[in-house]
């Protein structure tokens, strides 16, 4: 029997050699009485690591396998033949109730009418029955508690770091976590990055409100976590809004005017706080300057204005008093 | 001006004023009216740009660079300028007047509001309530007299008057009463208590003077405009009109309530100084009436015929003529009283005595005369004097007794002493300089003359002591 089903499981597995055969494969193996709305079976998705983890499967290095379908599962959490490839690994590297895990996701996420779900609920059934324990559907996964952390460190505004919101989709990552929810929680997470990341873009604009450096540090290693932990980068004028808002917060205005100088042209705040940064320089012509262009353009010219004024006083330009007396005059 | 930002500065920390919406300037004309002496409140645009050309230059941005929240960057930079905040002033018409809302940014304290019948009266009543109240406790007498402070009619009589905090100035007035101005402090929740008498109305004084730009002094106070009526209180005053080159005219007068003195005063122009000198006496010329004195005469005999005869033994010698002057010198002293103008030389006694000898005709021959000498009595010579700064000069004359004593050489070579009485007419001219009320100097000129005799002709150098007569005399 045992062999019986190894023997199936490396016939599943010589797919990998040829998707179009595996195909071909699938559709030998399927069931007669297939409906003939049946959809194919999904695929793997592209992925620099799909052809590294396929040769180890096929190669017979099983733990190998694993790990690298686990990898690319973890990093392509919504594509299902993935969990599948996952699942036949683990079977052939004796870690059962992985596989069952990971054949249950498939099954979750897989399309209602695709192709192999008979063969691979055969699969997960064969599997089941070599649990020494039955394994309820329920049963939490490892790292579900760690990722479960990662939603509320995000709405507290606590991203990076262990205790972070990337750290703790990190944790949920090395324990083993599997399924679509780890996609979702990046998106999650990464949404209320930019949400909160926007809002102390906002906060720092608007004249009511203080963007704290200690927020802005936080977000600022948000996005430094987000690629650490997703291994690419985010929105990068935000991520270079937070940093260059962050050091004109904690008075590196030298850094300030290199950082922001380099993102979002078109913002008309971040150019403020890029005035802001060169007056703190002691570049205070080249911020006289910038501002005096964005009086011309700037929706909120007035603002502008008060500020250009004020850098025109510290500058003891002789017309400073008129252009205060001017910006501080109310509109009618 | 409407809706425009306006600072105050100066002592307390500056704050600016706003005055949107409708009846924005006539507001702010009111509240400028209602602030007084209050510096810190600034309420126009020139006093917003004092504030912004004296600040300082910040050291921070504030909420412009985020580093504090604010509720409006316009008055973030104010306040970065210097300013304690905006107060924004809001008037809106209710029934029986006005309503006057004054808000602060930042909201620190208030709003105030203030209710009037006019929108000035809102306006200080809700200025009031910012700054808040004193009292004014007043008593006024006449009790019907108005009452203004600041320029501003309060009410009539006396009472108690809410006022700012602050200097003031207080004015009184009342219908045929003296109205008054006077300064007064109110401090914040105190009472400050005044009374107030007026005096009665004054009357006034009305000039036109000659020449123009005449300067007046009333009770030896310069008056600086003499084109529009004095006002005067009521009672005698000391009048002084003075110009240059003219003689002042001073007097008193006599001002009655209400009653106005025209008075068209001409100068005279004044004598040049020299003539005034000439004409006014020094007072040392006039100190004391009577005098002594004494001179020292030099002078001559003159030549002419001599009817000189003498006795010698039986025989008689003539002395004929003097054919030349004879130099004399002498001494003389006098006693006298004189007036301004008249001067009587009570008696004066002098000698004149010649030493060389000069030609002559005795007995019909040549001969010679030598060592004249003239004793002379001068009695009660009348004349007069013209006293002039400290000279005098003078002039009096009257009769000479003159006894002479000469020697004449007769024809035999001989000197024979002559002697005789003469009674001679005598004039004095000369110049007195008095040094003080008791000395003086003199010099003068005499001559002593008669037809038919030898004149004599003397220069006068001498001094004098005036006095009054001791009062036993």
């Amino acid at each position: 029997m045992a062999v019986n089903a190894r023997a199936a499981w490396m016939a599943a597995g010589l797919l990998w050699a040829s998707p179009a055969a595996a195909q071909g494969d699938d559709d030998a193996d399927a069931p007669a009485a297939a409906a003939p709305a049946e959809a194919p079976s999904p695929t793997l998705p592209e992925h620099p690591d799909l052809d590294a983890a396929k040769a180890a499967y096929n190669e017979a290095r099983y733990n190998e396998a694993s790990r690298r379908f686990l990898a690319l599962a973890q990093d392509l959490p919504e594509a299902p033949a993935l969990y599948r490839a996952l699942a036949r690994a683990r079977i052939y590297a004796d870690d059962v109730e992985g596989a069952v895990r990971a054949y249950r996701l498939y099954l979750q996420i897989a399309p209602k009418k695709a192709g192999d779900r008979e063969k691979v609920a055969a699969e997960l059934a064969l599997a089941e029955r070599r649990l020494e324990a039955p394994l309820p559907a329920d049963a939490p996964g490892p790292g579900a508690d760690a990722l479960a952390a990662a939603g509320p460190r995000a709405t507290a505004g606590r991203f990076a770091g262990p205790d972070g919101a990337f750290g703790a989709i990190e944790a949920a990552v090395e324990a083993g976590f599997l399924g679509p929810e780890l996609a979702r929680a990046r998106a999650e997470v990464g949404e209320q990055l930019t949400q909160r990341s926007q809002a102390l873009l906002d906060q720092w604009w608007a004249p009511d409100q203080v963007a704290s450096a200690a927020d802005l540090a936080a977000a600022q290693a948000g996005w430094a976590g987000r690629e650490a932990a997703l291994g690419k980068p985010g929105d990068a004028d935000l991520a270079g809004a937070m940093k260059g808002l962050h050091q004109l917060a904690k008075g590196d205005a030298a850094a300030a005017v290199e950082t922001l100088g380099k993102v979002a042209p078109g913002d008309p705040r971040l150019r403020v706080a890029q005035a802001i940064a060169l007056a703190g320089a002691g570049r205070r012509d080249e911020a006289i300057d910038l501002l005096d262009a964005l009086r011309q353009t700037s929706a909120d010219a007035e603002r502008v204005t008060l500020l250009w004024a004020v850098l025109r006083k510290l500058a003891g330009a002789e017309d400073a008093t008129e252009a205060l007396l001017e910006a501080v005059r109310p509109p009618e | 001006m409407h809706g425009l930002l306006l600072v105050l500065l100066l002592g307390a920390p500056p704050l600016v004023w706003q005055f949107p919406g409708p009846r924005g300037a006539e507001l702010q004309a009111a509240l400028i009216a209602a602030r007084g002496d209050a510096a810190e409140h600034r309420m126009n645009e020139d006093e917003l740009r004092a504030l912004l050309d004296a600040a300082p230059a910040p050291d921070a941005l504030g909420c412009l660079a985020d580093a504090r929240p604010c509720a409006d960057p316009r008055v973030e930079v104010l306040q970065l300028m210097g300013a304690a905040g905006v107060i924004v002033a809001t008037s809106e018409a209710i029934d029986g007047g006005f309503a006057v809302t004054l808000t602060r940014a930042p909201p620190t304290e208030g709003p105030w509001k203030g209710t009037g019948a006019t929108l000035a009266a809102a306006a200080e009543d809700a200025f009031g309530q910012l700054r808040g109240h004193g009292t004014l406790q007043l008593t006024t007498e006449p009790a019907e007299a108005a009452v203004f402070i600041d320029d501003r009619r309060v009410g009539d009589g006396s009472g108690a008057y809410p006022v700012g905090p602050g200097g003031h100035r207080l004015r009184v007035e009342a219908p045929g009463a003296r109205a008054t101005e006077q300064p007064f402090e109110i401090t914040l929740g105190k009472t400050t208590t005044l009374k107030v008498t007026l005096p009665d109305a004054y009357g006034e004084l009305a000039l036109l003077l000659a020449p123009d730009g005449a300067r007046v002094l009333l009770d030896g106070a310069p008056v600086a405009d003499v084109s529009k009526p004095i006002e005067l209180p009521p009672g005698p005053h000391r009048l002084r009109v003075e110009a240059d080159g003219h003689d002042p005219y001073e007097d008193e007068i006599t001002i009655k309530s209400r009653v106005r003195l025209d008075l068209t005063i001409g100068l005279q122009r004044s004598e040049e100084a020299w003539k005034t000198a000439l004409r006014t006496p020094d007072p040392d010329t006039l100190a004391h009436p009577y005098y002594v004195r004494a001179s020292v005469r030099l002078g001559s005999v003159l030549s002419g015929d001599v009817d000189e005869q003498t006795g010698r033994g039986d025989a008689r010698l003539d002395l004929e003529s003097q054919d030349a002057a004879i130099g004399t010198g002498g001494l003389d002293v006098g006693v006298g009283w004189r007036s301004r103008y008249l001067t009587v030389e009570a008696l004066s006694l002098g000698f004149d005595s010649g030493g060389s000898a000069v030609d002559a005709t005795v007995d019909g021959v040549d001969g010679r005369v030598r060592d004249p000498f003239r004793l002379h009595l001068r009695p009660g010579w009348v004349g007069g004097r013209y006293p002039a700064w400290r000279l005098e000069p003078y002039a009096h004359g009257g009769l000479v007794f003159t006894r002479e004593t000469l020697d004449a050489r007769t024809p035999t070579g001989e000197y024979t002493e002559l002697s005789h009485w003469m009674v001679l007419l005598g004039l004095e001219f000369g110049v007195r300089y008095s040094l003080t009320p008791d000395f003086f100097v003199h010099v003068g000129a005499q001559f002593d003359f008669l037809p038919g005799e030898r004149a004599t002709a003397v220069l006068l150098l001498g001094g004098g002591y005036a006095l009054e007569l001791p009062s036993w005399l």
